[in-house]
């Protein structure tokens, strides 16, 4: 196996430990259930949102330098993100460039705008958790298509 | 508040070109449909700064879901290739950065 290919399975067991981190917090989050009144929020509670997001975050800022990685090494134009998304797009690893921008657009909001409007904040983690499987086939599409083409065994989770 | 006509040019009223406006105005059509009015404020209608994020305050008829603001937001910025900030409100709301918007504000 040659260098960037070991560098490559080391980052997608990487993101199978983090996808695991993050399906936990998703469901610590869904156990608080609707946001009414932010104030009335426990400390673990909080704990629980901020550590959502933050893995959520994570877990797609890895899984994009996974896919331009990808793109490398199979001589791809990877000068701007659009074009490596343009590629995994032709490798069906996403459904399209739009939802891949539409969750980091949501990753940002969320993260800027974290504010103490229940209804506001509600409506992010809601659109959150949505995009949570999402992320979970594009990574699942990513290892698929490494397994094929380089034969890499990410082990489990990936 | 200044309302912008269509043979206006706008390049003495507001920072951003006639394309750049006219821009705005499609992608707002597209995504938030033909009842939103838009106001573009901030220092893109200051002539005297330079650069800086394109402020629009957007009021529509009905409620936008959290994924149409978003794309719409998505849009405006690759349209653009600007920093956007898009405030959203249902028409008819009282807010500060609506009284803001509208009070100094470009209506396009």
């Amino acid at each position: 196996m040659t260098p960037s290919l070991h560098l490559l399975a080391k980052k997608l067991q990487h993101l199978a430990r983090m996808q695991g981190y993050l399906v936990y917090s998703a469901q610590q989050v869904v156990r608080i259930g609707a946001l009414h009144d932010m104030r009335q929020l426990t400390g673990d509670q909080h704990e629980s949102l901020a550590a959502f997001r933050v893995r959520f975050s994570e877990f797609q800022e890895q899984l994009g330098k996974a896919m331009r990685a990808v793109a490398m090494q199979e001589e791809q134009d990877v000068d701007s993100f659009g074009s490596v998304l343009s590629f995994m797009e032709r490798l069906r690893v996403i459904d399209s460039s739009e939802h891949w921008k539409l969750i980091r657009e949501l990753r940002n909001a969320v993260n800027h705008e974290y504010e103490e409007n229940a209804v506001r904040l509600s409506a992010f983690f809601e659109q959150l958790q949505l995009e949570v499987p999402v992320l979970q086939g594009y990574f699942a599409a990513l290892v698929q298509w490494c397994r094929k083409a380089y034969g890499l065994d990410v082990g489990p989770g990936g | 508040m200044q309302r912008m006509q269509p043979s206006q040019p706008t390049a003495s009223i507001a920072r951003l070109s006639y394309p750049q406006l006219t821009a705005v105005r499609s992608c707002l059509r597209r995504d938030l449909g033909e009842g939103a009015r838009a106001w573009l404020f901030g220092s893109r209608v200051d002539l005297q700064r330079r650069g800086g994020d394109v402020d629009l305050y957007v009021e529509t008829p009905r409620p936008t879901s959290l994924r149409d603001e978003l794309l719409c937001k998505l849009h405006l910025k690759e349209a653009l290739d600007l920093p956007v900030d898009l405030i959203l409100a249902q028409a008819g709301s009282q807010t500060p950065i609506g009284t803001i918007a509208k009070s100094t504000g470009l209506e396009l």
